[in-house]
């Protein structure tokens, strides 16, 4: 699974260049995360605007890799479609994460923050 | 009497491509057990399913409560991706919505009831949030008239999902 990765104020900025976390690429995308994220300092924001699809078997990859980055690393999403969205509605998964509607978004708010 | 035109035969491996329709309201797709196949059979059923009749967010609904049950038959009842079995899905249009017959020769469900499924918790912490389990809760959530019966050495899982009155795109 192709990953693009950036470094952008402090925060590792990750899109998925897939249509797809789907079952068929879960595995993939947990080794790809690992893989891209071994340098990550205290945030990642996983951009999913690329995604068109999202099942149960993607979310789970996407916690398995937020419980792995924590406690030092937080991951953040940004740029859900309405589809992958619906998902993360539907399993609450969206009261647990930060979601933010565009990567532009999730900068400034941690502009905010610092 | 088998539910489908085609009964499942051991071995016998048609692509999802390979449509069978014996009516105008009802809509059969053969596929292997494998997780690829599930996307090119997601594929169709979505095709035949007339998008100005059904907004975006059914659609979604729909494709995703497939994707978990087929998920799970691939996983769960076949062990992975062997090529070595059949799933057959049929979909009939009924005036309360989508009714889906799914059947499989895999292994049985677990006995006893249907699992419950997880979601994840906002009370809990990071560490606490499930990494599986989603897809049941989905599936409970969305679908109506859950059934499972093992029988003759298949899984026949049926459910309806409520959907506006529509028409198959054939």
């Amino acid at each position: 699974m192709q990953l693009l990765s950036e470094s952008i104020d402090g925060a590792l900025v990750i899109c998925v260049d897939a249509p797809r976390i789907d079952a068929a690429a879960a595995v993939q995308f947990k080794d790809a995360m690992r893989a891209a994220t071994q340098d990550a300092q205290h945030r990642v924001v996983l951009d999913l605007s690329k995604v068109d699809a999202i099942d149960s078997s993607g979310l789970g990859a996407i916690v398995t890799v937020m419980k792995h980055l924590a406690p030092d690393t937080r991951l953040e999403l940004a740029g859900l479609t309405e589809k992958v969205a619906a998902v993360f509605r539907l399993t609450r998964m969206h009261s647990v994460m930060t979601i933010h509607d565009t990567v532009d978004q999730a900068l400034a708010s941690a502009a905010r923050v610092s | 009497m088998p539910l489908l035109p085609v009964s499942l035969e051991k071995g016998r491996i048609r692509p999802a491509s390979d449509l069978i329709r014996d009516d105008e309201n009802t809509f059969c797709i053969l596929l292997p057990p494998t997780l690829i196949a599930i996307r090119g059979a997601l594929a169709e059923v979505m095709g035949v399913l007339d998008p100005n009749s059904l907004g975006s967010e059914e659609r979604g609904t729909i494709e995703l409560v497939l994707a978990e049950v087929l998920n799970n038959i691939v996983l769960h009842a076949y062990d992975g991706d062997t090529t070595d079995g059949l799933i057959s899905l049929k979909l009939t249009l009924a005036r309360n919505g989508l009714q889906f017959t799914i059947r499989d020769d895999g292994g049985p469900m677990p006995p006893g009831e249907l699992p419950l499924g997880r979601v994840a918790d906002p009370n809990k912490g990071t560490m606490a949030q499930p990494e599986h389990g989603f897809g049941w809760f989905i599936i409970r959530a969305v679908a109506r008239d859950i059934a499972y019966i093992r029988a003759g050495g298949q899984n026949t899982l049926t459910f309806r999902i409520v959907a506006r009155p529509l028409s198959l795109d054939h």
